[in-house]
């Protein structure tokens, strides 16, 4: 049985070859080095509106992490020697991570909207959810061993 | 602007403009936002720079830089939402990377004088 010209298979003659091309383009020519106006096309407008406020918002989020691990470490004061560093070197650490990182990501997103792909995967959240946790419980526990020292 | 006109609530955006949901202006309120944030923790920078004898320049220097970032922040919010009406409104791209890069680099300048500032032999109080 020949093959019936027209018939696509799920990865069909076109989308492989739209991807055979995209892969030469991406091998001759690194995605992340093409300029970011001149890939993909124009996103609605909202959709780069939004990153750049999650971007700011990120940058937010840093920027306190900072301030509050600079608090710690500046003015805390237990019982315990080197606590404030304990607690505050965590914070400030995630912030620099947030900070460090955030260029990036911005740009990957605006890549993303602009090709039309689903936004990448970022595991920032979880990092920053589990450090601020384990840094509550610990602080936590310093106050708790400051009261019973005392 | 005279009383009469605002008494008639005749005000019309300008045709073509599109801004539903006002994401500009989110957006610019959020430049603010940062802005504000970036003049904070420039005022504890600056604030704890006094209590160090040695390192109170560099201190000064980073706390000052933040603040004019801080201004600039502030100062983008405003220009750029006025642009970017336009720039919607004649369908022209709106990603500035360049005013990402700054904040980027300013947030990370600030992690680092932080880290640097904790791990200093010095606590006050």
């Amino acid at each position: 049985v020949t093959s019936v010209e027209g018939k696509v298979m799920p990865w069909g003659e076109e989308q492989s070859g739209s991807g055979q091309e995209r892969g030469s383009r991406r091998f001759l020519q690194p995605k992340r080095r093409t300029p970011l106006r001149e890939v993909g096309s124009e996103p609605d407008p909202r959709f780069t509106f939004a990153n750049e406020r999650t971007f700011l918002a990120w940058n937010r989020t840093a920027l306190a992490l900072i301030a509050a691990g600079l608090a710690a470490t500046q003015l805390l004061k237990f019982g315990l020697g080197g606590t404030h560093l304990v607690i505050g070197l965590p914070l400030i650490i995630l912030g620099a991570a947030a900070a460090v990182t955030s260029y990036r990501r911005w740009e990957r997103n605006e890549r993303a909207l602009r090709l039309g792909e689903p936004l990448p995967y970022t595991s920032l959240p979880k990092i920053l959810a589990a450090g601020i946790g384990v840094v509550a419980m610990i602080a936590t526990i310093f106050v708790i061993l400051d009261v019973i020292v005392r | 602007m005279s009383d009469s006109h605002s008494k008639q609530n005749s005000y019309q955006p300008p045709s073509g403009s599109f801004d539903p949901g006002l994401a500009n202006e989110r957006t610019s309120l959020s430049w603010r936002r940062t802005a504000l944030s970036l003049a904070a923790i420039a005022a504890v920078l600056i604030r704890l720079a006094t209590q160090l004898n040695a390192l109170a320049l560099p201190g000064y220097i980073i706390g000052g830089l933040l603040l004019v970032v801080a201004g600039g922040a502030w100062l983008y919010g405003v220009v750029a939402y006025r642009s970017n009406i336009v720039a919607l409104a004649q369908g022209h791209p709106m990603a500035r990377p360049l005013s990402i890069k700054v904040i980027a680099v300013t947030t990370t300048v600030t992690a680092l004088a932080a880290l640097a500032l904790s791990l200093l032999p010095v606590q006050l109080v």
